[in-house]
């Protein structure tokens, strides 16, 4: 219950950082979807329903402050907890190598998901995509190693 | 009811969810006059703190700007940059009427251009994910701010409305994949349409490879599509591709306006309101 409760204040802070501060501190460069990884984390570490929720709330309140068609990306976010279901079946995701990939894996996907759905993959060459893609991918991962690191700290440590 | 619950909960959750995201998604089909309650809510939880944060950063670097570096060069710097900025859409504005004068348009009864509201606004947000161009502004339903009004600076056109919630709203910039103006050439009257790129730049599509375009071209707005007036600077021609077998020219426009680094815009509003 506990984890829930960090991992959805985490997530909707991660949204306000993104909406607004994201632009202050780093001028000029894109927004990452940094709220991406507590979705990603909601499917490593919590398997109730709460993160189906999360997954969906924390893709519509982005939707609403963003550019992106409604439902896109509450349904990416749904779509990657589902792939987490199939691949837990293959890996282990609590090892932090795994988590890492995993993380990069479902970025990659989410944006090339995104930029299909939105028409702006045909504005530009596919090189030019997945390089930028790649690039956004790598630095969310970067990004999102304390978090990872935080999550699998807590979640070792047995809830009261 | 129970026991089957408890049995298929993990599907029914995920069916839910899942459905509710593709009904969602379906609502881009149907064209709504009005931004949905939950999307409004969204934005009036979200658009106070995005405003506090958006006066303390603007503080921060208004004191970066004004304090630490040398706040007198700097302050007649921003005074002649602004003047300069006047003067230019002036100029703009002057030759867009030297031309209409040209065309002999002043030998009819000429409505005096209606001279409409302008409410001014601060950007509190900016896209959340990344790969779309719209800003947060701090105005909205309260302030008269309607869906599909016009948003500009002095410098030229920003973007319009596309959705409003009580005290703030959502802007689409013209330099994204949704956004198109019905433009102009203002040196050689060919018209086009200035469709975003989805990055700093926009594209003058459905210029005639007859048509003659050059760099340093200045694009404004016709004034047709019933969003922006007649005559507003969109950016100037930063690229022209000729083709000789294709119909239409490649034709690429800058901005007016450095969208990125747009901190308070206005919203024109019909006299009416």
């Amino acid at each position: 219950m506990k984890h829930a409760l960090v991992l959805w204040i985490t997530g909707l802070l991660l949204v306000l950082v993104q909406a607004m501060p994201w632009h202050f501190l780093f001028p000029g460069m894109g927004t990452l979807n940094v709220s991406f990884v507590i979705v990603i984390v909601a499917g490593i570490y919590s398997a109730s329903m709460s993160s189906w929720f999360l997954a969906f709330i924390l893709g519509y309140i982005l939707e609403s402050l963003s550019g992106s068609p409604q439902g896109l990306v509450s349904l990416i976010n749904l779509l990657a907890l589902l792939m987490m279901r199939g691949l837990g079946s293959f890996i282990l995701f609590e090892s932090f190598v795994s988590q890492v990939l995993l993380v990069f894996f479902l970025c990659s996907t989410a944006d090339i998901i995104i930029l299909a759905a939105t028409r702006v993959i045909a504005y530009s060459s596919l090189n030019t995509i997945l390089t930028v893609v790649a690039l956004r991918s790598l630095i969310t991962v970067i990004l999102s190693i304390p978090i990872l690191r935080f999550y699998n700290k807590i979640a070792l440590v047995p809830e009261r | 009811m129970y026991s089957f619950f408890k049995k298929y909960q993990h599907f029914i959750v995920i069916s839910f969810f899942v459905g509710c995201a593709f009904i969602s998604y379906s609502s881009n089909l149907t064209a709504t006059s009005d931004t949905s309650f939950a999307r409004r809510t969204i934005l009036n939880i979200y658009a106070p703190p995005l405003g506090a944060f958006s006066y303390l950063f603007g503080g921060i670097r208004h004191f970066w700007n004004n304090y630490v570096s040398l706040l007198q060069v700097q302050k007649e710097n921003q005074e002649l940059r602004q003047s300069l900025d006047l003067l230019t859409e002036q100029n703009i504005y002057t030759q867009e009427l030297v031309l209409e004068n040209a065309r002999l348009r002043k030998l009819l009864l000429l409505k005096e251009q209606s001279s409409a509201k302008l409410i001014s606004a601060e950007i509190i947000g900016r896209d959340a994910i990344g790969w779309f161009k719209t800003v947060l502004i701090n105005k909205g339903k309260n302030d008269a701010i309607q869906k599909n009004q016009a948003v500009i600076t002095h410098q030229g056109i920003v973007g319009r409305c596309i959705e409003v919630a009580d005290n703030s709203s959502k802007v689409l910039l013209i330099t994204d994949i949704n956004s198109s103006v019905d433009a102009l050439v203002q040196r050689t009257r060919s018209r086009g349409i200035v469709e975003g790129k989805g990055s700093s730049l926009c594209e003058l599509s459905f210029i005639s490879s007859a048509d003659d375009v050059a760099v340093g071209d200045l694009v404004v707005t016709t004034g047709l599509c019933g969003v922006f007036p007649k005559g507003l600077s969109i950016g100037t021609v930063s690229r022209v591709e000729k083709t000789t077998l294709g119909l239409f020219h490649y034709v690429e426009v800058q901005p007016s306006i450095n969208l990125n680094k747009l901190e308070e815009v206005s919203i024109l509003l019909p006299e009416s309101s």
